[in-house]
């Protein structure tokens, strides 16, 4: 079918994907750039597994039609700073830990930046609010501070409180 | 209970252990296994954001408030350590940071007050963080002190603030400079005493323009020598009987706009430019109300007495008309960014795109005139003639509304950098209110004047009174960082 793209995920698994899909990844598109949009290459994900590749393929399909972003334009760094997850994105994002940060990888790595964005978002959200203990509960992280250690980082870092 | 987990660990085939724990989870009642599914989710949690690429953390981080990132590394010695390591050493978590804020603007004026080491250091996002975050709690603690407060025989006609140096003109010709640093100030003599001015704007480190109230000229000074350079006329061949150069303003790189009566003066310093003068409407006697500009997007707005709303390009010299039916007056207008909100003379308050003059909304709670408009990121503030304080999100929803006092409000200003507003009018009325609650953080008493002019900065509230003699009140925010100004109260005459 003309207009598709076949990507060849880290575990080998070959995706079909159509061309105005997937150029909302600036490498994919700069692939599709440097080795021809030919029907017949295969371009390699090497850094992403065929499930997240999925994932990121479904994503950009709910955005195809959304004006390609640039990182230079105020008005996108302003609206960047302020605007909330979208609905549609919020739900996508809800997956488990391990899943969220294979994302955070693979758009990191295909360089989307919309979606790099949500996803940090994503996580900064479950960060926000929360205290040292309720963080390493929900990350599961060994506390190995001793009690003096704690006060002594809390003095030091006091006027970050309250903000 | 120890053999039991080293029996089952013993285990190796996958299906006997599978049908164990089969068994063993049967004869559990149901609100145990629930509890276990809870306990597995901790255990199966594992800290990813710890094995991140130091660009995406400081993403993440960046969206946190410096609470929330320092949470995050408290929760253990190595992510402490990595990310105090992040935090401190690595410039660009700070710089990410203060530009959430939108603090990163702030950097010449704060960063100034730091000793040359740290400016050197590659700490200076941190230290500006820290300076600007003290700064905005003195804001919202209402912690300042009456600075400067000097008394000009005639009143304040027009006043600047920029680069650390506050102009005033009052009526007559009498022009001042202030600095900020030196709490000195200094008079800049004029050729003819007679001449009288109508504008100020104070332009960049090096220039001072002045508007002249009856043959549309513009003077520009040199502020280190206090010499003329240049004296410019506009419309000279104009039948137009105001010639009066109003709302002075400079933009960046060294060039100047105004309105002369119908006309826009739009010029550089150096080198004059071709065509300057850009007809605002055909109407000679038409009264423009305000010229505010949005430096970001080089565009000015230009508002009329008559109810015209137009937007100018600076870099391109073309008009973008606003869409709108109303007739009525536009008394106040104020830009941020690429929205612009105006307030008109039987109350209403409309918002615009900067980008194409499309109309965002308009609403109207009250007969009585806009006096003072003021926008801030996520919304717009009004205030009227009746003392009543608007908040407005960009849909045109009424989010606040109280009655600050009886008598009008002249001023208003959401803060640029931090989340207070600012309101100053009659009966020597000053509040400070947080923008964000619209809970009234201080209603300064002993306030001396009458509010007309309003000046803000990351440090200081800069007042202008009606009437004569004319007095400039300066409010210190500065406090408690080692950079205190002198206290002094002055007054002289000229």
């Amino acid at each position: 079918m003309p207009g598709l793209v076949t990507l060849v995920s880290q575990d080998n698994q070959k995706i079909e994907v159509e061309l105005n899909v997937i150029r909302q990844s600036k490498v994919i598109s700069g692939m599709l750039q440097d080795l021809g949009e030919d029907e017949d290459t295969e371009y390699p994900i090497p850094n992403v597994s065929h499930a997240i590749l999925k994932k990121i393929i479904e994503w950009c399909e709910e955005h195809k039609d959304d004006a390609p972003i640039d990182d230079e334009d105020p008005n996108y760094q302003e609206k960047k700073r302020t605007q909330e997850v979208p609905r549609w994105d919020a739900e996508f994002l809800k997956v488990d830990q391990g899943t969220l940060f294979e994302i955070i990888l693979a758009a990191n790595y295909l360089d989307i930046g919309r979606l790099l964005d949500f996803a940090c978002m994503t996580v900064a959200d479950q960060i926000r609010g929360k205290t040292p203990e309720e963080i390493r509960k929900h990350f599961n992280i060994k506390n190995d501070f001793t009690e003096e250690e704690m006060e002594q980082i809390k003095k030091e870092n006091e006027w970050c409180e309250g903000n | 209970m120890k053999e039991l987990v080293t029996q089952l660990s013993a285990i190796s085939d996958a299906d006997e252990l599978d049908s164990l724990v089969d068994q063993f989870l049967q004869q559990l009642p149901e609100n145990v296994i629930r509890a276990f599914a809870e306990r597995a989710k901790v255990h199966l949690a594992h800290d990813f954001v710890a094995q991140f690429p130091p660009e995406i953390t400081d993403q993440i981080f960046s969206y946190l408030s410096g609470k929330d990132v320092l949470n995050a590394s408290l929760t253990s010695r190595e992510r402490l350590q990595r990310d105090r390591r992040a935090a401190i050493l690595r410039p660009s978590l700070w710089r990410a940071l203060c530009k959430k804020n939108d603090w990163v603007s702030l950097e010449r004026t704060l960063l100034g007050d730091l000793t040359v080491v740290d400016y050197q250091s590659e700490n200076i996002y941190r230290r500006l963080y820290h300076r600007a975050d003290q700064l905005q709690r003195n804001w919202k603690n209402g912690e300042f002190k009456l600075s400067t407060r000097t008394v000009r025989r005639n009143r304040i006609q027009a006043l600047d603030h920029a680069n650390g140096r506050t102009a005033a003109l009052a009526h007559f010709g009498n022009l001042t400079i202030d600095d900020e640093e030196t709490c000195e100030s200094i008079s800049i003599p004029l050729e003819n005493k007679r001449e009288r001015f109508s504008s100020v704007a104070l332009a960049g480190e090096n220039f001072l323009l002045v508007g002249a109230e009856e043959d549309g000229c513009v003077l520009i000074f040199n502020l280190a020598t206090r010499k003329l350079l240049d004296r410019r006329y506009y419309l000279e061949d104009s039948n137009n009987n105001s010639l009066s150069v109003d709302h002075l303003i400079y933009f960046e790189p060294n060039s100047y706009a105004g309105i002369i009566g119908n006309t826009l003066i739009v010029d550089s310093i150096h080198q004059r430019s071709e065509k300057s003068n850009f007809e605002v409407s055909d109407d000679e006697n038409i009264e423009v109300t305000s010229l505010k500009i949005s430096s970001g997007w080089n565009r000015v707005v230009v508002t009329a007495w008559n109810g015209l709303t137009k937007i100018f390009d600076l870099e391109k010299k073309y008009w973008i008309d606003c869409a709108s039916i109303s007739s009525e007056g536009v008394i106040c207008s104020d830009v941020k960014r690429n929205r612009f909100v105006t307030g008109g003379a039987s109350g209403t308050v409309r918002g615009w795109s900067l980008v194409d003059g499309k109309l965002l909304f308009s609403a109207q709670k009250t007969y009585d005139e806009i006096l003072d408009v003021s926008c801030g990121e996520a919304n717009a503030a009004s205030a009227c003639s009746e003392g009543k304080i608007r908040i407005w999100s960009w849909t045109g929803q009424q989010l606040r509304n109280w009655s600050a006092q009886l008598g009008a409000i002249r001023c208003l200003e959401i803060h640029p950098y931090f989340d207070v507003l600012l309101a100053g009018g009659d009966a020597k009325f000053l509040s400070i209110w947080d923008h964000k609650t619209g809970k009234l953080i201080d209603r300064i008493h002993r306030n001396p004047l009458n509010v007309d002019k309003m000046i803000v900065t990351s440090k200081l509230l800069i007042i202008a009174g009606t009437g004569s003699p004319g007095q400039i009140a300066t409010y210190n925010f500065n406090l408690g960082l080692g950079s205190e100004y002198i206290e002094k109260e002055t007054a002289f005459y000229i």
